[in-house]
């Protein structure tokens, strides 16, 4: 049986003083939750709670209709509001940029849910704790990808060194123009967008949160609904 | 209402409440006059109460309230609830030592009761800073939002105030504040509710401007004058009602304020 490959290597694939990023081409999406549906397994996620969503958006025009989808996860921004928020310092940040939540300090007062624009965090109903994308820290640690990236069938999530200007896939987002979803936030996020367009942030929201309670436990609540009735 | 929900106004709208009283009640508690100083020693007693009780609602609030210990051992120098619960902390420690009979600790009351009156202006503010800090909710942005809430707070104390007890000099003292406070609640809150127009729909703002404004600001702004203890109890009830219903407001139409 060949070995898996999170057995042979070590401490040599941590990666240090870098940014890690992720690259998100809106051109290459087709909505199909390869992302959300991997993180979901690959982190246990309990009922309710989304560590990564896909948003869709339509657009009615007069001889067609637009449909969009656009991967949401934590942005892991570089003036990360949550870290602020926090009063028990539970949100800090590695070396490589990421933020991510030291759910042993976490007591669940919400003001990091309540201080993202982005809708990334959410409260685990089994533990009482703040939870959110941490760019699966346990596979990148190992040389994997995350388990979006490694799962989107297109290619469109690319995972990548946004400090290192030599990296393919931060040449590629600086070419292709990616930036920020909400960028008048000021947050400086990691993950930029590909064909972002503006009438997708004005469909996603007027610069508040998501509310996950809103519009994913109303989705998997009809679903168990049809599933009792059949 | 989420992430911030029911507990949540309810903590804000006690703690705004005991920091009205607890200024206004440090201030008789330090008269000369024995009658003046015991009204003040009660306004405070019940502004520790009032606090004490909404301090309960907001350990509820949290998902994991046996944690609470953790906001109080680390400390985030950016977070407004970091400071807040200390400062809470100081209040309440520092309310009812200004409320207990002065007694053997007679040394100590001039520095309990200036830490009160600062913890109360913290208590008063505060919580307007921990709004502004959820800057995903564009509705808290404003800059009305801090001196609407603290004058809401001190409004609310300064009504409480006049309606405890018997008639005295602490009562005529915030009877007058009344007049000021409201007017400037009145003024506030219409400037806040224009300068959402933008963003908030018309049954939301038709009703702040009916509870928080006319009911809650106006009509006990104008019944100010009236001596009877039946106009003072239903004047302190309205702009109590109003004061709470400021909060409900600002908490569900701010996070309710989302594209469908």
């Amino acid at each position: 049986m060949p070995d898996l490959p999170w057995e042979n290597v070590g401490p040599a694939f941590k990666k240090t003083k870098k940014r890690s990023a992720i690259l998100v081409e809106l051109d290459r999406c087709t909505g199909c939750h390869a992302c959300s549906v991997s993180c979901k397994t690959e982190h246990e996620v309990g009922l309710g709670g989304f560590r990564m969503r896909v948003r869709y958006f339509e657009r009615p025009e007069p001889d067609r209709t637009t449909i969009a989808f656009a991967p949401m996860l934590c942005m892991h921004c570089q003036h990360a509001p949550c870290m602020s928020a926090c009063p028990t310092e539970a949100i800090g940040r590695l070396d490589d940029g990421r933020v991510v939540i030291n759910e042993e300090k976490c007591c669940g007062n919400k003001a990091c849910i309540a201080a993202c624009p982005y809708g990334a965090i959410f409260i685990n109903q089994d533990t009482g704790r703040a939870e959110k994308c941490d760019l699966c820290t346990h596979r990148t640690e190992v040389g994997l990808d995350p388990a979006c990236v490694s799962a989107c069938p297109t290619a469109a999530l690319k995972f990548h060194d946004l400090g290192d200007p030599a990296d393919p896939v931060t040449r590629t987002s600086r070419e292709r123009g990616a930036r920020a979803w909400k960028e008048t936030e000021g947050t400086s996020p990691s993950v930029l967008y590909v064909r972002h367009e503006e009438w997708m942030e004005a469909k996603a929201n007027t610069g508040v949160q998501i509310s996950q309670a809103d519009e994913d436990i109303i989705y998997e609540q009809d679903n168990f609904a049809c599933r009792r009735g059949a | 209402m989420y992430p911030f929900g029911m507990p949540i106004v309810v903590y804000l709208f006690l703690a705004g409440v005991a920091a009205g009283m607890a200024l206004f009640g440090s201030v008789a508690a330090s008269s000369s006059d024995p009658d003046e100083e015991r009204g003040g020693r009660t306004a405070v007693a019940w502004a520790a109460a009032c606090s004490l009780v909404g301090a309960l609602f907001l350990v509820a609030d949290l998902d994991r309230p046996g944690d609470f210990g953790i906001v109080l051992l680390t400390a985030n120098p950016a977070s407004a609830i970091a400071w807040g619960v200390r400062i809470l902390v100081v209040f309440l420690f520092s309310a009812f030592a200004v409320a207990l009979p002065s007694g053997a600790w007679r040394g100590l009351d001039t520095g309990s009761l200036w830490t009160l009156r600062a913890a109360a202006c913290g208590l008063a503010v505060y919580p307007a800073f921990v709004l502004r800090q959820a800057d995903a909710f564009v509705l808290w942005q404003g800059s009305m939002l801090v001196p609407l809430i603290a004058i809401s707070s001190l409004h609310g104390g300064a009504c409480a105030v006049a309606s405890i007890g018997r008639e005295s000099r602490a009562s005529e003292r915030a009877r007058s504040a009344e007049r000021v406070l409201g007017g400037l609640q009145l003024l506030l809150a219409c400037l806040f509710i224009v300068g959402v127009a933008g963003v908030v729909e018309r049954m939301p703002a038709a009703v702040f401007w009916l509870v928080v404004v006319v009911v809650g600001t106006l009509v006990p702004l104008c019944a100010v004058g009236m001596r009877q203890r039946s106009a003072v109890a239903g004047r302190c009830a309205l702009v109590l009602l109003g004061a709470f219903a400021l909060r409900y407001w600002l908490l569900a139409v701010g996070q309710s304020i989302h594209s469908s």
